[in-house]
């Protein structure tokens, strides 16, 4: 029990540091945030869908090709490495723009006025201290800010295309 | 009642627009036929641009732009005959006040090969030792502890490929693509 609730400190610790992180991708990158945001709020329902498929499907290609590389020798081995590090890196880049986008949904619509870096900053104290709450937080708020998020940022991707042929 | 800019039905088609914004243009679109109507037309005339097919130009000017980039300014012919004059003209007084140059700065006689050979040698061996001192790089991806059958791990991994590309096909498909 004891362990389980050093997660709440963990998870708010984590958020103090994450301020910054997404303030700054917010600022690098506005448009593709911006999109996401709106990708999120317009269509909440198949964000959720798509980030859930996705955070699966790359989260049991890590594992699967991670156990796989003890098992195998050679060429094949570099190869498996190779998926490892590539499927760790899409979930952690589309978590991180999924996130920053959520945050930036959160914070516009707590605080309309403020500034977008500003709007980032109660967005993710928002949804970084809801989620510290055990259970509801851990197992409801944050993995819906998350698939969401995610999902939105894979539709903003391709988002563009489908728009101008419908 | 304001009508909505062409920019704005721009940014609304990419779904650009802040989310606020999306609504209101969204309600906006609801209640005014004209602007209904003109986002209509965008749409229209993005599907027929998408759909006209790429034409190839009947002159490719490419090459000769990119060689002229690339070409250095060149220079008179008199400039370059002063530049062989000049280094013709460096080596003749080189030659003939080397005895003086030896005069002023007195040279010590250059080393033998042998000498340079030995001294590179025990530079090379004393780098090859730091470098076997030094720890050895190595990066192993960590281990998730999962002690299944590589079989089990490959199914593993083609389910969900196949769940995940189902998956994507019909959530990222727009419906209207999607109707028959």
């Amino acid at each position: 029990m004891n362990a389980l609730l050093t997660i709440t400190p963990v998870i708010m610790l984590l958020t103090i540091n994450l301020i910054p992180f997404f303030i700054a991708l917010r600022v690098l990158f506005p448009a593709r945030t911006a999109r996401t945001s709106g990708i999120a709020s317009q269509q909440p329902g198949r964000s959720f869908a798509t980030g859930l498929v996705n955070f699966v499907f790359f989260v049991v290609i890590g594992l699967a090709t991670a156990s796989l590389v003890e098992k195998t020798e050679g060429l094949l081995k570099i190869i498996l490495s190779l998926l490892t590090i590539l499927s760790t890196a899409c979930l952690l880049i589309s978590l991180a723009f999924g996130l920053t986008g959520m945050s930036g949904l959160v914070g516009e619509r707590l605080a309309p006025n403020q500034s977008s870096w500003k709007q980032v900053l109660w967005g993710v104290l928002l949804v970084g201290l809801g989620g510290s709450v055990p259970l509801l937080g851990w197992f409801v708020l944050l993995p819906y800010a998350i698939w969401t998020g995610m999902g939105a940022f894979i539709i903003s991707l391709i988002a563009r295309n489908s728009s101008r042929g419908s | 009642m304001k009508h909505l800019s062409d920019e704005t039905l721009n940014e609304y088609l990419d779904a650009a627009l802040a989310a606020a914004q999306q609504a209101d243009a969204q309600s906006h679109l609801a209640a005014c036929p004209a602007c209904a109507m003109r986002l209509s037309e965008f749409q229209n005339l993005f599907t027929e641009l998408e759909a006209m097919p790429d034409l190839a130009l009947d002159l490719n000017l490419a090459p000769v732009i990119v060689t002229r980039l690339g070409r250095p300014a060149a220079l008179p012919g008199y400039l370059r005959w002063l530049a062989f004059f000049q280094l013709a003209t460096a080596g003749l007084a080189l030659a003939l006040g080397w005895q003086l140059i030896r005069a002023i700065f007195p040279l010590e006689m250059p080393p033998q090969f042998s000498a340079l050979a030995a001294g590179f040698s025990g530079l090379v061996a004393a780098d090859l030792n730091l470098l076997s001192s030094l720890p050895k790089f190595s990066f192993e991806i960590p281990s998730p502890g999962l002690d299944l059958p590589a079989t089990t791990l490959t199914i593993a991994i083609v389910s969900v490929s196949l769940l995940w590309l189902a998956g994507n096909g019909l959530l990222l498909t727009p419906r209207s693509r999607r109707q028959p």
